[in-house]
């Protein structure tokens, strides 16, 4: 049971709720990256397995934080299932990503700057943001904003820690040469 | 130092903004999106795996519970019985004898026939001597009056009588023998007549009289291991 609004929620009643609630944006994220309709609904299918597993980390239905936790479940899961289905090329862009090389990986630029924290600087690290890979953007809001371990990320995702790892250094790193190319740091 | 300072400062620009960010960030959806059957069944298994869980869970929960009553109830009961016997007894007889007034105790094995119950116990702890293959065949209280008979397979017996409230002694001395004996301190008239031994004595209020076809011997052996702390509580 978990409690939402004082009230009592069966798990049942929590599961249909989220399905009911975030399905067809599920569908859409899924479909995006597959382009097959039974494709996106195995992906929507097996997020809700996942979300079942973690279904005591959720705390509300209906909330942005909720719904930005399926849609990364579900997108990581299509890839998952492109991965599997298209039988990716060594060449694609996904398996790029995840194959940069490790120097970039752990790159942390030495040179003394400043960080000057202003409105200006938020919106800028929004961009940033945005502007990052889904691959790299959902882990480092797993991890930063849900407050999943590595490990548990690296089990939500189908991926192996060592990935989770890489990503979430590449992730940050890439945030930092953003705002340096935009001259905030 | 001046790097590490910058990148805690970084790291912790990018925790605020992160929270911000996934408030604003849209997600596009179809509003006319349909699911297939095939899928919509998938998902209906799903949540029924989800509701047995469910389920699963109460029931596991129920039978914990229940399980931690059972052991504390026996923890309880444990405290007070006097022994792991009396425990064992308690539990028997609550589980077969749920609705009896009193407990029975089985002595010897298989048949109920050899049950006693609670008045005959009380009857047997009156006497502290019991010649050996005598049981109790008939215990009876009638006003001042109290009768405790016992016997054996032999057809062998002797009854305990006593009347309380009186200081008479009523003896039947025709055509018996007589005589006065002095046993435990006590002043006994004795008589035998038929092969019957009777002894007459009285203790502080009450008449006593302990007649039977047994030996003079085992007799006056009762007569001297008398509880009369007991017989006075029946």
């Amino acid at each position: 049971m978990n409690h939402e609004g004082g009230k009592c929620k069966s798990d049942l009643r929590k599961v249909e709720e989220l399905y009911q609630s975030y399905k067809k944006i599920m569908l859409y994220e899924a479909y995006k990256i597959l382009k097959d309709q039974h494709l996106a609904e195995d992906a929507v299918h097996q997020s809700f397995i996942k979300v079942i597993d973690n279904l005591n980390k959720i705390d509300e239905t209906n909330v942005e934080r909720t719904r930005n936790f399926l849609v990364i479940i579900c997108r990581n899961i299509a890839i998952d299932i492109y991965k599997t289905r298209i039988n990716a090329s060594p060449s694609s862009d996904l398996i790029e990503i995840m194959d940069a090389d490790e120097a970039d990986v752990l790159r942390n630029p030495d040179e003394p700057c400043e960080l000057v924290i202003s409105k200006e600087t938020i919106k800028e690290i929004k961009i940033a943001l945005e502007s990052l890979d889904d691959l790299y953007k959902d882990i480092i809001i797993l991890e930063r904003f849900h407050g999943y371990s590595k490990k548990e990320i690296a089990n939500l995702l189908n991926i192996t820690y060592e990935t989770v790892k890489k990503r979430s250094v590449r992730a940050r790193n890439m945030l930092v040469k953003a705002l340096e190319k935009e001259g905030i740091i | 130092m001046k790097n590490e300072i910058r990148d805690k400062i970084i790291d912790n620009v990018i925790d605020e903004v992160i929270p911000e960010y996934v408030e604003e960030v849209k997600y596009e959806e179809n509003n006319d999106a349909t699911f297939s059957k095939e899928h919509e069944d998938k998902m209906n298994k799903l949540f029924n795996q989800v509701k047995s869980r469910e389920t699963k869970k109460i029931r596991i929960r129920i039978i914990t519970r229940v399980a931690a009553v059972v052991v504390i109830g026996a923890f309880a009961m444990l405290l007070f019985s006097p022994n792991m016997l009396a425990f064992r007894m308690k539990i028997l007889n609550l589980i077969i004898h749920g609705e009896d007034e009193y407990s029975w105790v089985e002595f010897g094995e298989g048949s109920g026939e050899s049950r006693i119950k609670p008045e005959e116990q009380k009857a047997v702890e009156c006497f502290g001597y019991i010649p050996e293959g005598f049981e109790i065949d008939e215990v009876s209280t009638h006003e001042k009056v109290m009768r405790i008979i016992l016997k054996n397979s032999s057809d062998k017996k002797f009854s305990l009588k006593v009347l309380n409230n009186t200081m008479k002694l009523g003896m039947d001395t025709e055509n018996a023998n007589y005589e006065v004996l002095k046993i435990d301190e006590k002043e006994v008239f004795y008589t035998e007549k038929d092969g019957i031994y009777t002894y007459y004595w009285l203790e502080e209020t009450s008449s006593y009289t302990l007649a039977g076809n047994i030996s003079r011997e085992d007799l006056e052996k009762l007569i001297e291991n008398l509880n009369y702390e007991k017989i006075k509580e029946i």
